[in-house]
């Protein structure tokens, strides 16, 4: 406005003018701005990890390398969806056995979701069909460790006095489930004991 | 009925009304004030920068108010901007700034909105070094930095 020794660049403006850019940049579109210089990646960052979806199998390849694995623990705090949508990401997500029972944040045997994911809103669990026999107890351990949850949608069969459970304890902030294939045995009863707040 | 809005550089700018109030702070500061013919300062604005604004203001004078769309998708198209709009936003980069600042500041939705895209559209499509340049912004990182950075990303890249 009044002219000043430095001219105005995208980051010196007020940051609500970038926030409202954000919107039209694709996830391909933020994997260039982040590369772009330290002050950009410090910009971007946290809006190129806001939302992790893998709907191709190559970016899940990718994804899968170590030195995604690394960048995933430190920038964990900015993811707010997660969709898992493949039995590999499952084994990368959910807590292993010998985890459920330790500290939040303990990295063992690959698996570290345990309490890293502060700000996550919304998980979507997909196709697991060919479920392992404890995957319910992971799943549930994964859920109780991120009570930010606001949106919850479970596509695996679960059994659904547990999940029921596990919603009213360990999930305060919960507004929205979506159980598209869900529960073997008693949906309605779930969906009659629900607390009002939630939307299913 | 006209208003006089005055720029930062004191330039006096006589509008109508109507044409102001497509500001909400400046629709917010007539209604304070009720009938009065007193110049409005605009002290964070500029004559270059008013006469552009007002410019769009004019041509935009009896657009329907804008509804915020609800949509469950957060991503949103940035390729629907209208001719004119288009044409209006053909200035340097340090204008465009400029008018998405006075947008925000004089908080004229629209202008942002239209603002923001073709800032959007800028870097839509470009690799980092095209990025670097249309904004003219130095690379620091070094080498090893930037192919680390590449490696964590790549997952995300479109093929």
């Amino acid at each position: 406005m009044t002219s000043t020794a430095h001219p105005l660049t995208l980051l010196t403006l007020p940051t609500e003018v970038l926030d409202r850019v954000l919107p039209f940049l694709s996830q391909h579109d933020l994997t260039r701005c982040v590369c772009v210089s330290q002050a950009w990646n410090k910009a971007f960052v946290s809006h190129f990890w806001r939302t992790l979806d893998f709907r191709s199998h190559h970016s899940l390849k990718q994804f899968l390398t170590s030195e995604t694995q690394q960048a995933l623990i430190k920038n964990a705090k900015f993811v707010r969806e997660l969709a898992i949508v493949h039995k590999k990401l499952y084994h990368q997500f959910l807590p292993s056995r010998q985890t459920i029972t330790e500290e939040p944040g303990v990295s063992r045997s690959g698996v570290f979701a345990m309490g890293l994911f502060a700000n996550l809103r919304t998980l979507e669990l997909h196709y697991l069909r060919q479920p392992e026999d404890d995957h319910d107890q992971r799943i549930y351990a994964l859920v109780r460790q991120n009570p930010s949850l606001v949106r919850l949608k479970i596509d695996v069969a679960m059994d659904p006095t547990a999940l029921m459970s596990l919603i009213t304890k360990h999930l305060p902030n919960l507004r929205d489930l979506d159980l598209s294939f869900t529960c073997h045995g008693d949906v309605k009863f779930l969906l009659e004991n629900l607390p009002e707040c939630i939307r299913a | 009925m006209t208003v006089i809005l005055v720029s930062s550089d004191n330039q006096d700018f006589k509008v109508d009304k109507e044409v102001a109030e497509r500001s909400i702070l400046i629709k917010n500061m007539l209604e304070d004030v009720g009938e009065s013919d007193s110049p409005i300062p605009l002290p964070n604005v500029t004559s270059a920068v008013l006469t552009k604004v007002i410019e769009y203001c004019e041509h935009h004078r009896n657009d329907p108010v804008q509804v915020p769309e609800e949509t469950d998708d957060p991503r949103k198209r940035s390729n629907d901007i209208e001719e004119w709009d288009m044409k209006f936003m053909q200035v340097d980069q340090e204008m465009l700034f400029e008018i998405i600042l006075a947008a925000n500041y004089l908080d004229i939705k629209p202008l942002l909105d239209v603002g923001c895209k073709t800032v959007a559209n800028i870097i839509k499509g470009k690799t980092p070094e095209e990025i670097r340049k249309a904004f003219n912004i130095v690379n620091d990182f070094t080498p090893e930095e930037e192919a680390q950075i590449k490696k964590e990303n790549e997952w995300a890249e479109d093929r």
